[in-house]
């Protein structure tokens, strides 16, 4: 009787450990479904912000005000960047009105709260798209875009997405969709250029995280290095893998004289410490995660020493633009700004600017106006739109000073 | 290639024995309970965000003082958790109470993240440093967490065999009706038990918070492969979780040698399921 109680109960909990095994994998599908209450309290709390909650008015565009959706992760495993998110947004946002809005109506967000997986982000765009929005920013995580972009086009009105996915051009042709960061191949070229030609390194290694984001870099930099026969050695890891000493050691055996790290925060921050403990130690370039603050937080100055990043934007950038940028969000906020609310503060300017040409808040003149975009200067650089609507065509190099990103150069990539 | 190996070992072991922290502190709730307690990696993580959010980075203490203000409130916690919800369901079917814990879970992580914030973190100089034998370097949070553990396990022993009230947790384990009509007192075994398993948690967030940073997400594999190093090592049975806790820890590490690092996740979670298919009574063969 024990016994057969015991193996029904292995049974129940192996199903169990599956279930959660999903969820402690980056995709919380579990968390989901608890999460899908806190859209409409987040929209509700950012409509009660601007102090007139006319969001649920299908006719906002033509009443006094314009009405943006923000698709942010506001909950889920990175809820970081949907603060970040917000803030940016809410921040430009707050300057346009202050400097008396956009053809002489006030604009309004409406954040839906995306949980950063799919799921739970189709629900926060429906929601964005039954509120009457003109646009969309967010969401941006290239998974999570690939999953809106059909409803979007279906609703008919642009978004603008942080999202960084090849495949978000490569698969998709989507007239509606813009893409206001730099492609993650953009970003990529950039790490394998500077290692072999700045660096002057012969001997890569690349750890790469086995995601998406993470294995898109690694085909991008595999390929430049067998084209230009620089011998190299790969090793991977998971999203949420703890202890790296395999890979780092199986590196430090091979003999790299470089490494070129691209994965996400949590990740580059192990990674940085677990390189500077096992004494690997030789130049490395990350990914953008590794010079914004809350990676930079994580380390300790010294695990930082030889690192380089590739990154879309810096704080150190010495702009005049990008300090007064700088400047407002830690007044508003009280903390520097970072990737994510630089991309989203800077796309509310491209709609701004795109609503301004097109002299209408008509989400189809709009689109036809973001795709005109020519030399837009905003924080995050210079927004131009080429065939495929991508708006960033280069990337900024960091040195880590002192465990704080320093700007080296902005380097354009011919796409 | 053979300080590889030595190395990868030693990390395995520091690994081990934290799934093996991570196994006796929810084999001790089923045992005394029948509650599996599938909040308990969330509870590592408001260990580690009490000491390493509260009284180190809020309060600015030491560490040792930190260590010893986050073990009492966690057991403050644990009183509380276990009268609202372990002791009211300890008579209901499994699956309500699993359900209960696992909710129990997911409001942990978003009161952490609502009190907390989102942001990660880490807690500066805590446990870091290396020491290097000839060619093999081994970081100071790893031996930290060898004896730690070590210690635990034993004083856990020293409880549960030569003490009344960890006698009285044996008995409660092996037979809760009997227990009673024995006159043991079953909630307050089951009150001490909880604060005991809240501890252990505690610690195992302080431990793991140098190798894994600070963030609502922090112990969702260490959670998993704990519950695993229970099962391999024998399911509610303190000493077969420390050896399923090794074992995993050295299998798994060694594996990324032989296959892709990518899989070593899996190498766990095969042998996990090899188990339950082959030996679901584990290594130990004994339950309790």
């Amino acid at each position: 009787m024990k016994k057969r109680n015991l193996k029904s109960l292995m049974a129940a909990l192996l199903a169990i450990s599956m279930l959660a095994g999903c969820s402690g994998g980056g995709a919380q599908t579990a968390a989901s479904n608890a999460d899908t209450t806190a859209p409409a309290d987040s929209g509700s709390s950012a409509a009660a912000n601007e102090g007139e909650s006319s969001a649920g008015d299908a006719g906002a565009a033509e009443g006094d005000t314009i009405l943006i959706g923000v698709s942010a992760s506001i909950t889920g495993s990175a809820p970081t960047n949907g603060m970040r998110t917000e803030q940016g947004a809410q921040m430009a946002v707050d300057e346009i009105n202050a400097a008396g809005g956009v053809l002489g109506k006030q604009l309004e967000l409406y954040v839906a709260d995306d949980g950063g997986v799919q799921d739970t982000g189709i629900n926060a765009t429906n929601l964005i798209a039954s509120q009457g929005v003109v646009a969309q920013v967010g969401p941006t995580l290239s998974g999570l875009a690939l999953a809106v972009e059909g409803i979007v086009s279906e609703a008919q009105y642009p978004i603008l997405v942080g999202a960084t996915s090849p495949k978000l051009v490569t698969t998709i042709d989507n007239q509606w969709l813009f893409r206001v960061r730099a492609s993650d191949t953009i970003q990529a070229q950039l790490a394998a250029v500077y290692a072999t030609e700045n660096l002057g390194c012969t001997k890569i290694g690349l750890f790469t995280n086995s995601n998406d984001y993470g294995s898109g870099a690694r085909t991008v930099v595999e390929e430049y290095l067998t084209e230009k026969g620089i011998e190299f050695v790969s090793e991977s890891h998971n999203t949420g893998d703890t202890d790296m000493t395999s890979q780092v050691l199986k590196l430090k055996d091979a003999g790299v004289d470089c490494v070129i790290v691209w994965t996400d925060d949590a990740e580059t921050a192990l990674a940085a410490r677990q390189f500077y403990d096992l004494g690997l130690d030789v130049p490395v370039i990350g990914s953008t995660s590794i010079s914004t603050p809350q990676v930079n937080e994580l380390c300790q100055p010294e695990w930082l020493d030889n690192w380089y990043s590739c990154t879309d934007f810096t704080t150190s950038n010495d702009s005049e633009l990008v300090q007064t940028f700088v400047k407002a969000f830690n007044d508003k906020y009280g903390e520097d700004p970072e990737l994510y609310a630089v991309t989203y503060y800077s796309a509310i300017y491209l709609l701004k600017d795109a609503m301004e040409r097109a002299g209408s808040t008509d989400p189809s003149a709009i689109r036809d106006a973001l795709a005109e975009t020519d030399g837009l200067e905003v924080p995050i650089g210079t927004y131009k739109a080429n065939d495929m609507r991508e708006m960033i065509h280069g990337g900024t190099i960091c040195k880590m000073v002192d465990g704080k990103a320093q700007f080296l150069e902005y380097v354009l990539v011919e796409d | 290639m053979s300080g590889i190996i030595v190395q990868l070992i030693i990390s395995g072991i520091a690994m081990g024995f934290i799934y093996a922290l991570v196994g006796i502190e929810y084999t001790l709730i089923w045992n005394a309970s029948g509650v599996l307690n599938f909040s308990h990696d969330k509870l590592i993580t408001l260990g580690a965000y009490i000491f390493g959010g509260t009284y180190i980075l809020g309060m600015n203490m030491g560490f040792i003082p930190g260590i010893i203000l986050s073990i009492i409130t966690v057991a403050v916690m644990g009183i509380i958790i276990a009268k609202v919800i372990f002791i009211p369901l300890r008579n209901l079917t499994m699956i309500y109470t699993i359900m209960a814990t696992v909710m129990l879970g997911k409001i942990i992580v978003e009161a952490i993240r609502l009190y907390w914030g989102p942001v990660p973190f880490s807690v500066p100089d805590f446990l870091v440093g290396t020491v290097k034998f000839n060619n093999i370097v081994i970081s100071i949070a790893n031996i930290a967490i060898i004896i730690t553990a070590s210690i635990c396990v034993c004083a856990l022993q020293l409880f549960l065999y030569k003490t009344k009230p960890g006698k009285a947790m044996r008995c409660v384990a092996q037979n809760r009706n009997a227990s009673q009509l024995m006159g043991i007192d079953v909630k307050t075994v089951m009150v001490i038990t909880i604060i005991i398993s809240m501890i252990i948690c505690c610690l195992i967030g302080i431990l793991v918070s140098p190798l894994l940073n600070i963030s609502t997400t922090m112990s969702n594999m260490i959670g998993l492969k704990g519950f695993a190093a229970g099962v391999i090592g024998g399911f509610g049975y303190l000493p077969g979780a420390i050896i399923g806790g090794l074992v995993i820890g050295i299998v798994e590490n060694m594996a990324s040698m032989i296959f892709p690092s990518v899989y070593k996740d899996i190498a766990a979670f095969v042998l996990l399921i090899a188990f339950l298919l082959v030996r679901p009574k584990g290594i130990t063969g004994k339950t309790r």
